[in-house]
């Protein structure tokens, strides 16, 4: 009888018609919850950061599933797009292809030349990197943050600080990686911070992401010359990227010059994650270990005389 | 087949969740239309008398979505335990006709829009550029206009039968 009267089916005189759901405690009750919750995010707590990426290393699986039904998806909006760009892009192509023919020539004798050079000097060779390439499961380019998360993690060798790279230029770099998966913070992030040599006089500076879709020079030094549309690269300063790594053009005006990425963080199918690790991390950590070593050497066998001693 | 049934509702909110979390190629200022979405979701099985969508499901679903887009946690379960607030308090307006229903529906949509804007305002102590809120608000009406339709089908295939139907002259 309780039901049909809900449905209003079945009313007596003087019950009157009340539509809706009514609001219970419970929804106060998570109001307050998540309001903590986002207190407790905004006080940067470190339990927080914990719980949430290993709650988001458990959904990896559900992510990964919900991305084959999602994948014919992509691949019309992706061909659709395609098509309706594809004069344009054919026009630059063409204006890119020119230009390159002539630069190939020039390549191809300075190469010459450097190689010549460098073996006349006895230039210790450049490290080869080697790297895996990843896809891009998740995407959260909210107000807070600009991250994607791939499905490749410790299992395949990703760390922290790794670069991220794709056919364009540097895209970021991983911040968080688990067994499966690893989070790679954007280069437009506003955490972002990148030393780059920005034109041909290799002007240092900083590019620092303002969650916007194109990061900010930052730290120049007074007077620099730079000029719009000069190429920014990584300028391996404090040996957190490599050098070299292209970014993009300088855009926008001299008084707050920023960057034109050359890599569209939007459209990121996917990346190379670049096993670069920190050079100078890593010779703090030989030296550390080769003193933990010592001391251990010393504790282990206090009696035995250091190597090459005489006794 | 009757769980099913009774758990399409929650279902819907949580496929467009996380739909809201793929990459699907879109700039980053558009991307704020898509958790938008479950919005939709929320605010059309929470007018449902008959649908099952209690307040928990909300907030983990926001909750999801906060750990998903590692912003910052209770961002979205708030917005999404507003817009089912707002559901609640617009079942209690009365509108027959379809325009009138959609014109709630549009109110809602606004009003959830502004909150995530303030709410995000007040997160970073700063006023946030509004622009791209509006402009997902905007094409959240209009995929409503898609969603809703679809929602509606989902429920009329998924609706119990009823065992007794009472005619005139039954009585």
């Amino acid at each position: 009888m309780a039901r049909l009267r809900d449905d209003n089916l079945f009313l007596r005189r003087g019950d009157s018609v009340t539509a809706g759901k009514r609001a219970r405690p419970v929804l106060l009750l998570l109001v307050f919850a998540a309001a903590g919750l986002m207190l407790l995010s905004r006080l940067d707590h470190g339990m927080i950061g914990d719980v949430r990426w290993r709650a988001q290393s458990w959904l990896t699986p559900v992510l990964q599933g919900a991305m084959i039904p999602a994948e014919p998806v992509r691949e019309i909006g992706r061909t659709i797009s395609t098509q309706v760009d594809l004069r344009n892009e054919l026009a630059r192509l063409g204006q890119e292809n020119q230009k390159l023919e002539s630069w190939k020539w020039r390549a191809r004798q300075l190469e010459a030349k450097v190689a010549e050079l460098e073996a006349l000097a006895k230039v210790v060779p450049e490290q080869k990197l080697d790297f895996v390439t990843s896809r891009v499961i998740a995407e959260s380019n909210g107000a807070f943050v600009r991250s994607v998360t791939i499905d490749a993690g410790r299992a395949r060798g990703v760390k922290e600080g790794y670069p991220v790279i794709n056919a364009d230029g540097l895209v970021g770099r991983i911040v968080d990686a688990s067994q499966s998966v690893a989070r790679v913070l954007l280069a437009t992030d506003l955490n972002s911070r990148i030393p780059v040599q920005i034109g041909p006089n290799a002007v240092r500076g900083i590019l620092a992401g303002d969650n916007g879709p194109r990061p900010k020079l930052i730290y120049i030094p007074d007077g620099a010359n730079i000029a719009i549309g000069d190429d920014v690269a990584t300028s391996g300063t404090g040996g957190l990227f490599p050098a070299g790594l292209r970014l993009g053009t300088v855009a926008g005006n001299l008084s707050d010059p920023r960057v034109q990425l050359r890599a569209d963080l939007d459209r990121l199918d996917y990346v190379s994650v670049l096993f670069y690790a920190d050079p100078f991390r890593d010779l703090t950590d030989d030296l550390a270990n080769r003193r933990t070593a010592g001391e251990a050497n010393n504790v282990a066998s206090p009696g035995l005389a250091p190597i090459g001693k005489p006794k | 087949m009757m769980w099913f049934r009774f758990l399409m509702p929650v279902i819907s909110v949580v496929v467009l969740t996380l739909a809201a979390v793929l990459p699907w190629g879109l700039a980053a200022e558009d991307r704020f239309v898509l958790p938008l979405l479950p919005v939709i979701a929320i605010y059309r099985w929470t007018l449902d008398r008959d649908a099952w969508l209690p307040e928990w499901v909300v907030f983990l679903a926001g909750l999801t979505l906060d750990v998903l887009t590692q912003g910052p946690l209770g961002y979205w379960a708030l917005v999404y335990l507003f817009a089912y607030a707002v559901a609640l308090f617009a079942s209690r307006v009365r509108s027959d006709s379809a325009f009138g229903r959609m014109a709630l529906l549009a109110g809602a949509i606004l009003l959830v829009t502004a909150f995530a804007w303030l709410l995000a305002s007040l997160y970073f102590l700063q006023m946030l550029n509004w622009a791209p809120y509006a402009r997902s608000a905007i094409v959240a009406m209009f995929a409503a206009l898609l969603v809703v339709p679809v929602l509606g089908l989902i429920r009329s295939v998924s609706r119990p039968p009823r065992g007794i139907r009472f005619t005139r002259g039954s009585g």
